[in-house]
């Protein structure tokens, strides 16, 4: 009933197939975040100071690309229990 | 075109208040391409969704990385600036898409499947409103006067809301339903509406005026393409429009924010409770 949280995340949520599409959704998701993180990095190392106002752009979407990627791989590492 | 050609592409865009900027029609693309997105993860397969959604949300940056290589320029208008800031603002939206599909986990509540998918979209909207000061979430959350009935108008839209969906009543502690509607309040309705009427909505007025709150209540309509019965979808975006309006009018936040958490915990923990 949210925009986040509906009909269609909880179909996906209990569909048969969630494990094979949370795969390939986690790993576009970790994808991005490794693109931008090398990024990030590099605008720091070849444009110095003056890209300050760049990577808070990129922060942006770092940040809560990194607290997804924590939670995959915390659900992924209890799922091996 | 020469210095001395009138620009009639400009007389022709200026009633609209859009600017025929390469900008400008690059956001109508962005802001179209998330919608078929939406689209995408609604009603045909959710990864197929995401993928245009992660492929939206790199271009926006790269678009923005690209604009602000050279420094502004004396004689840039604000509204050139503001546009630049628009790239970010609608970043948050594929943002918000990729974390309700991978951060809710099977074996978590509905209650607090709403925290964990809408944490990363309000650390991202408060990091968005630090990128673009001129957002002012804070100045707009602390303007009180006159919000008492816009705050209050969430208990009605409630009632109407659980009409038209009628979810289940939850199965739940006390203790988790209590936990729950915080989590509600913070991670949904606070950041749903910051997203949306504090950054989106004011990133796309200060750059295509008028036209640019449409595109912002357009938005919002289409991330609840996933709701059912789609009834439910009609109506968030009719009061999607409503908060628009209350939150232009009054420039500020804090009514549509009360309103939209009034709504959504009433909707789906108290009156599933009270009536169902």
């Amino acid at each position: 009933m949210t925009s986040t949280v509906n009909a269609t995340t909880q179909a996906f949520l209990d569909s048969g197939i969630f494990e094979l599409l949370a795969t390939r959704i986690d790993v576009v998701a970790t994808a991005l975040l490794v693109i931008l993180l090398i990024e990030s990095e590099l605008l720091s190392a070849y444009l110095g100071s003056a890209v300050a106002v760049r990577r808070r752009v990129l922060g942006v979407s770092i940040v809560p690309l990194l607290l997804i990627f924590a939670v995959i791989v915390f659900a992924r590492t209890t799922s091996l229990r | 075109m020469s210095e001395q050609e009138p620009d009639t592409s400009s007389e022709l865009w200026a009633p609209m208040g859009l600017r025929p900027s390469r900008l400008a029609l690059a956001a109508i693309g962005y802001t179209t391409g998330i919608v078929v997105a939406e689209a995408c993860v609604a009603f045909v397969r959710p990864d197929f969704g995401v993928v245009a959604h992660a492929l939206i949300l790199f271009a926006l940056l790269q678009h923005h990385l690209w604009t602000t290589r050279r420094p502004i320029v004396l004689g840039e208008t604000g509204r050139s600036i503001a546009s630049r800031e628009v790239l970010v603002a609608l970043a948050l939206v594929p943002l918000l898409r990729i974390s309700s599909l991978t951060m809710p986990l099977p074996e978590m509540s509905q209650l607090h499947s709403y925290t964990a998918a809408g944490a990363p979209v309000l650390v991202a909207t408060l990091l968005a409103a630090r990128a673009l000061p001129s957002s002012d979430l804070r100045g707009r959350l602390l303007r009180y006067s006159g919000q008492t009935l816009i705050a209050l108008s969430g208990i009605p839209l409630g009632l109407f809301a659980y009409a038209i969906a009628r979810p289940e009543p939850l199965d739940a502690s006390v203790s988790d339903i209590v936990l729950g509607s915080v989590g509600l309040v913070a991670f949904s309705a606070a950041a749903e509406e910051l997203l949306f009427r504090g950054v989106l909505q004011n990133a796309l007025y200060a750059a295509f005026g008028p036209v640019g709150i449409l595109g912002s209540t357009g938005l919002f309509a289409a991330v609840y393409l996933g709701v059912r019965p789609l009834g439910y979808a009609a109506f968030a975006a009719a009061v999607g429009v409503l908060f628009t309006w209350f939150a232009h009018r009054t420039r500020s936040l804090l009514g549509v924010v009360v309103a939209h958490a009034l709504l959504t915990v009433s909707a789906i923990v108290i009156w599933p409770l009270v009536i169902g």
